[in-house]
């Protein structure tokens, strides 16, 4: 039982620990995102990994040998409004960042909440053939 | 509340202790006295406030009469402290690269709406004791001090206060060496044109903003400064950056001025340890979100 609890401890500290490394404020694709995708009420474990090259967005899922390329990945946004003059900031509209991307005969389709933040995660819907489902993945 | 903050105070604490060897013990009172950091937007005694305009020390206004440029028994100008004479340091600016020029920056479509949304949210890692770099740099609380070591072909630009570090100029010559590392502070190179400093820097990572407004960098950022004493007083700064990742095309700063301040030098700071205004980190006085076992 302490053996358990003492892995629960490192594996936590490990895991801030990487979480800390990994945050970054570059394009809001860019890096690696685990959470789940649902098919009724059976969830489904779900890692993506996208890179920006400045022109377009590249990734896969569940990296290892079971991995399967993106076969396109699109980021649309949709204009904000800035808070209007001497009016605090916060009272502007952001930007809203839509997320698309195809994958194993799936579509992925969401949008970015707190989308260059350090929690940032993707939340959307999924569907292939007659299945759909909702997804979401937060960026590591 | 307490996770990530015993967390992040360990890890500033290894930073701290790493970079303790140049803090000077000129004023641990200073450091309480900025609160959060010095930097918070909304208050920022002491540094660079979006509401308080730009830090002390900096600005683009007269100055008053100064001595000439200082230099080295080989003619090229003194960007720091001058020996015999009393040390010094360069107020705090930079605080908005694109100085109100948005729509003549080359922003990649997500780049600007980043930039939009940091207008928001205010969210800034070195409004979090993360080491900020580059442009960056120059708007540290309490300024920065650079410390040239001509034996050693190189020069330390020392942050007075948030983060509490450095990054070194290398100015031996050497060229960009394969595989950078991704790092805060990048791999900084500089040589001399006339009697501008000019630094090239790579490998920079993508965990801060170029300014306190939030322009964005991918890690594709080659970044140029062209550093300038005019005078005794002042340091023109200019910069370019060229990043495919989130510009269309490179772009050039127009000129800030640094002001010189006579008796500043570094001084304890422990940025984390220091922090008595946790909310105020966040600019619009929003609270922390604790529902991640990190402050990112």
């Amino acid at each position: 039982m302490k053996s358990r609890s003492l892995s629960f401890v490192i594996a936590v500290v490990i895991a801030a620990g990487i979480a800390t490394i990994a945050a970054q404020e570059g394009h809001p694709l860019e890096g690696t995102w685990y959470g789940d995708y649902s098919t009724g009420n059976q969830k489904t474990d779900l890692t993506v990994v996208m890179k920006w090259d400045g022109k377009s967005v590249s990734g896969l899922i569940n990296p290892g040998p079971n991995s399967k390329p993106l076969t396109s990945a699109v980021l649309d946004i949709i204009p904000g409004k800035p808070a209007p003059q001497g009016q605090q900031s916060t009272t502007g509209v952001p930007p809203t960042f839509k997320v698309r991307f195809d994958v194993d005969g799936m579509t992925f389709e969401g949008t970015l909440r707190n989308p260059v933040g350090g929690n940032r995660q993707l939340v959307g819907t999924w569907k292939r053939a007659a299945q759909s489902g909702a997804f979401q993945i937060r960026r590591l | 509340m307490r996770g990530p903050f015993t967390l992040a105070a360990c890890l500033t604490f290894a930073v701290a202790t790493t970079s303790g060897a140049f803090a000077q013990d000129a004023g641990a009172g200073q450091g309480r006295a900025a609160g959060a950091g010095g930097q918070g937007r909304a208050a920022g005694a002491g540094g660079q406030g979006r509401a308080g305009g730009q830090g002390r020390g900096q600005g683009r206004g007269a100055a008053a009469p100064s001595a000439p440029t200082p230099r080295w028994p080989d003619g090229k100008p003194i960007l720091g402290s001058v020996p015999g004479q009393p040390v010094g340091g360069w107020g705090a600016g930079v605080t908005t690269l694109p100085q109100g020029q948005l729509d003549k920056i080359p922003f990649q479509p997500w780049a600007r709406a980043a930039y939009d949304i940091r207008q928001i949210d205010q969210f800034e890692p070195h409004t979090r004791c993360k080491a900020s770099g580059v442009s960056r740099q120059f708007s540290t609380p309490y300024g920065t001090e650079f410390v040239e070591v001509p034996d050693l072909k190189r020069m330390y630009i020392m942050d007075n206060g948030g983060p509490n570090s450095y990054r070194i100029i290398y100015l031996d010559g050497r060229s960009f060496p394969q595989n950078i590392p991704l790092t805060n502070y990048g791999y900084s190179i500089g040589h001399w044109e006339g009697d501008t400093l000019v630094i090239e820097t790579r490998g920079l990572n993508e965990k801060f903003w170029l300014d306190t407004r939030g322009t964005p960098h991918t890690s594709q950022l080659k970044f140029t400064e062209r550093l300038t004493r005019t005078d005794m007083n002042t340091m023109r700064y200019q910069a370019t950056i060229d990043d495919p990742g989130a510009y269309t095309a490179p772009w050039t700063t127009a000129d800030f001025n640094l002001r010189w301040r006579p008796g500043d030098e570094l001084f304890e700071y422990i940025c984390q340890q220091y922090n008595e205004g946790p909310t105020l980190m966040l600019g619009s006085q929003e609270e922390i979100d604790n529902t991640r076992f990190f402050v990112p």
